[in-house]
């Protein structure tokens, strides 16, 4: 090879690299991230995108040239250069390959461990008969086994605050076992550890916060976890991310996070609206699909949430205790 | 490896007893033995269906243009997307590849007269268009409505009459399938002409033998998985219903041990075809035989131990998570393998810009985005925020449609010639491929941030902030949709009235282009010969391909000579 043919090489080496670099860090595919493993998600998505960009050019780039310097030219009737294989180049490119791959297992494996390590994702698994009397028991009593999570430079012990969450078709509903308030939107303490035991009272749905970076399938007859610490305050949708029927798409909640004194605050005004009207359920005429919604307050907003809770499932806020009561059972088929 | 040789590699004495042509078209329409009238009817069958599927796909992204459920409503949109997908992938892809281009290509590519088990294949077939029909007959009576997955408790409580069609349908489909696949591989293993290797047969005969086996020991779990859901759904059962302390999480093993292998099923027979279809209009032997056949075995193997990919966010464990995790990342060498060989396959090639080599090209091009898609969805902490996201849909799109339909298309553009005789027009071709590939990247692209931003897939309604990425999506759509005019055009017209082809319109070298387009009733004039490995361009002079030709020919001559007494 010349010295001008291995100068070009060698540039385009560079560029390429520099354009991975470039759009790997650059790509505005992710919304904000507000929870402090959401960072970690985000430099391994980065990484992976920068290692994806490479390869991609690679490879379009090497399609480009052969179609510029390898088309048929006119009058030609030959064949190409018969080379059947090289067996170096072939090691190479499996090698390499290889090689990336284990990086990003590694990598994947890391991030894993530090967002879920301990986290016992779904080990409860229960007949819907058992759950019943097992809920009660743990109301209150975060009893089941639980490994501490390390994040780096952190230590992580019992989570601050233990939420119960319910999904059923078309809505989330959130227990406060200290507080036994029951809500139809989560609030949530700043930089305080939460943990979410979820289970589905109907079908399987998903809870997944993107601004978490977080989901997890939430599924009758089980109980499964969900572990983070939100970073920022505001609010975030709440989505079903798991096929439920066909309201699905309108199956959303709002989650708040609240400074510690403005979460005080919510709860405290909840358990005192709550006893007011003499029961533990707060805010259940306040449901509002705020996301993902038609525009907010627009008719189709209003009539598709009423429509699914009142006229098809005739939830009422007695309704929804006793379904709590009866947490894991299948409604007959609808 | 196939080796340089300038003499013949086998000649066999012609052995003669022909059945002369001209058979009538409506041969189509029987419950013919042949494997090449079967392979016909399966791929004009799933055309059809790949069209319903894809007015299925417009009317669905037609309601996603807009961000209300306007369009569709929410119940029948979900029925849409539902049929959309089952059609797809178990009307479309799987029996036009398997059925169609495997009963076409096997037999001739290893000079077999037919598949080993005639009359099960042609039973085959057969199962395909009741499975259609009660499908489509969904349509009209109550659409399933719980995702092609199906997953319980949803597919117990959204409607029986819909799901058990569903149910039946699908396990039409899947004992088609493994019909044709005990025939693949026996066919495979004991049909090839004498003194043909393993390591003799074309690319695409690795490939299907891959799939095949695949399909032979997956198939049989979904039955299982769909049989249960059955019993849970009339009988009152509780396999997977957790009212009556079932384990829904179960049912997505099973059916997940079927369906990740099915998208190998899909992908490997394109990968074959791509193999047979660079070389031959680049002009250059496939670069690395053998490591191309071994990673089709490799693939099959790792394919059936990654399915819990899947499932990273359905209450798995830790330990599982991982495992997954590597060996689905594993499954990158094999392809990527595939993927350089056939880029160093083009290079240094003299590239003819046929319709079958832009499809091939394009679809090298596509199949490397969604495999790099693929790469982020093995990550488990990076698929726990893109699962169940448009994320997956571009990323399944990619695969499927820019990986197996481009293959489709490419295949038909290649084979069309050997299959009816005729050429298709070149012209109309490549309007076809422009319209489909801007299209597609229209239509898919913009998917990947959806799924990334936060919008969950299979949802009528979303947030009005991805009204404008949607849009986009839906135009892209239309155009994919107006895309297949051209190609019916050409296709319908070109069958009756096209330039006629000749054997060998593309000069290529495996054993199918050496007997007449479209080819005898078995196959070949007397017994076939093997003159050339089948990637040995470049390898022959001219005088020895004129002499290819002439043995051919003369061969074809002594055989109808002989055959004359016997037919009149
Ligand atoms: C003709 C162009 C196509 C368009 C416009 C299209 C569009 C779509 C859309 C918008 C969805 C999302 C449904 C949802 O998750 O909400 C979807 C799902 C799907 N499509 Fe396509 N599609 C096309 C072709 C294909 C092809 C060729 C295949 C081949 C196998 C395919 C297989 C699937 C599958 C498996 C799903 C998943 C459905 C589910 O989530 O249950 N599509 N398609
Ligand atoms: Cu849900
Ligand atoms: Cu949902």
């Amino acid at each position: 090879m010349s010295a001008i043919s291995n100068i070009i090489l060698v540039g385009m080496g560079i560029l390429l690299t520099l354009a991975s670099l470039w759009y790997g860090q650059n790509h505005h595919l992710l919304p904000e991230s507000a929870a402090e493993s959401a960072p970690l998600f985000d430099s391994l998505f980065n990484s992976t995108m920068t290692i994806a960009t490479g390869i991609f050019l690679v490879v379009q780039g090497v399609l480009l040239y052969c179609i510029v310097r390898y088309r048929k030219r006119r009058g030609d009737k030959g064949d190409g250069d018969p080379n059947h294989g090289n067996v170096l180049l072939e090691i190479v490119w499996t090698a390499v390959p290889a090689v990336i791959i284990l990086w990003l297992g590694l990598a994947s494996i890391d991030v894993y461990q530090a967002v879920y390590g301990g986290t016992d994702v779904g080990g409860h698994i229960h007949t819907a008969m058992v759950m019943e009397s097992s809920h009660e028991a743990e109301a209150g009593d975060p009893g089941y086994a639980y490994t501490p999570v390390v994040l780096p430079g952190k230590e992580m012990g019992q989570p601050d605050l233990v939420v119960q969450v319910q999904g059923m078709q078309y809505a989330w509903l959130f227990t406060y076992p200290e507080s036994g308030l029951v809500a139809s939107e989560l609030h949530l303490p700043l930089n305080k550890r939460v943990r979410l035991d979820m289970t589905a009272l109907d079908v399987n749905h998903a809870f997944w916060v993107p601004q978490f970076r977080l989901k997890q399938d939430v599924i009758p007859g089980r109980e499964t976890h969900l572990e983070f610490v939100p970073t920022q305050l505001g609010q975030y949708p709440i989505i079903c991310a798991e096929l439920c029927g066909p309201y699905h798409g309108v199956m959303a909640g709002q989650l708040f996070v609240d400074t510690p004194e403005d979460f005080e605050r919510w709860q405290q005004e909840q358990v005192l609206a709550a006893r007011g009207e003499g029961s533990t359920l707060a805010l259940v005429s306040d449901f509002s699909p705020v996301h993902p919604s038609p525009r907010p307050g627009s008719p189709e907003a209003e009539s598709a949430f009423a429509h699914v809770h009142h006229q098809r499932l005739g939830v009422s806020p007695s309704d929804l205790k006793s379904l709590q009561s009866h947490s894991g059972s299948l409604p007959s088929a609808g | 490896m196939t080796q340089l040789q300038d003499s013949p590699r086998l000649v066999a004495a012609p052995k003669v007893e022909l059945e002369l042509p001209a058979e009538p078209w409506w041969r189509f329409f029987t419950f013919s033995t042949d494997h090449k009238v079967i392979g016909i009817q399966y791929l004009v069958t799933t055309f059809f269906f790949y069209l319903v599927g894809g007015a299925l796909a417009t009317a669905v992204r037609a309601e996603l243009a807009t961000p209300e459920a306007d369009f569709l409503g929410f119940e029948r949109y979900n029925g849409a997307f539902t049929l959309h997908a089952t059609i797809m992938i178990f009307l479309w892809i799987v029996p036009a590849l398997v059925g169609g281009f495997g009963n076409y290509l096997v037999p001739l590519m290893i000079g077999a007269r037919d598949m080993a088990f005639p009359k099960l294949n042609a039973v085959a077939f057969w199962l395909v268009p009741p499975t259609g029909i009660l499908l489509l007959a969904s349509l009209f009576i109550e659409a399933p409505a719980a995702g092609w997955t199906s997953y319980p408790p949803l597919s117990l409580i959204s409607g029986k009459v819909g799901e058990e069609l569903w149910i039946l349908s699908i396990l039409l489909a899947g004992t088609s399938s493994i019909l044709a696949a005990v025939n693949f591989i026996t066919t495979i293993l004991k049909m090839r002409m004498p003194g043909m290797k393993m390591e003799d047969m074309p690319l695409f005969c690795w490939a299907m033998l891959a799939a095949s086996i695949l399909t032979l020991i997956a198939t049989p779990v979904l039955a299982g998985a769909l049989i249960l859901l059955s019993f849970d759904l009339l009988a009152g059962t509780a396999f997977f219903n957790p009212s009556g302390g079932g384990d829904p999480v179960v049912y997505q093993h099973m059916f997940w041990f079927y369906s990740h292998p099915a998208v190998y099923i899909m992908i490997l027979p394109v990968f074959g075809m791509i193999s047979e279809i660079l070389p031959v209009h680049a002009r250059k032997p496939i670069f690395a035989y053998k490591a191309i056949a071994y990673s089709s075995l490799a693939i099959c193997f790792l394919g059936l131990i990654v399915w819990a990919h899947h499932m990273f966010t359905s209450g798995t464990p830790d330990w599982m998570r991982v495992f997954f995790m590597i060996a689905t990342m594993a499954i990158a060498v094999p392809t990527g393998i595939k993927v350089f060989s056939w880029l160093a396959t083009l290079w240094g090639g003299k590239i003819h810009f046929r319709s079958a080599m832009l499809f091939g090209m394009g679809f090298v091009s596509m199949f490397v985005i969604g495999g790099l898609s693929g790469i982020i969805l093995a990550s488990v902490p990076l698929d726990i925020h893109v699962h169940d996201t448009y994320f997956v849909v571009a990323h399944l799109h990619y695969v499927l449609f820019g990986g197996s339909v481009f293959g489709i298309y490419a295949g038909i553009y290649h084979w069309f010639p050997k299959m009816t005789g005729r050429m298709l027009n070149e012209f109309w071709g490549r309007v076809h491929f422009v319209l489909t590939f801007v299209g597609f990247n229209i239509c898919f692209l913009p998917m990947h941030k959806l799924g990334l931003m936060g919008m969950p897939r299979r949802v009528a309604q979303y947030d009005p902030q991805f009204a404008d990425l949607n849009w986009i999506s839906s135009v892209g759509a239309f155009v994919l949709a107006i895309s297949t005019l051209p190609f019916l055009v050409n296709a319908i017209y070109s069958w009756v009235a096209g330039p006629k082809a000749g054997d060998n319109p593309w000069q290529a070298l495996t054993l199918e282009w050496t007997t007449s387009s479209p080819p005898p009733h078995h196959n070949f004039y007397g017994d076939p010969i093997l003159l050339t490995g089948p990637y040995d361009y470049g390898l022959h002079s001219k005088e020895t391909l004129d002499y290819f030709a002439a043995q051919l020919q003369t061969l074809r001559e002594l055989a109808l000579a002989e055959a004359e007494p016997t037919s009149s």
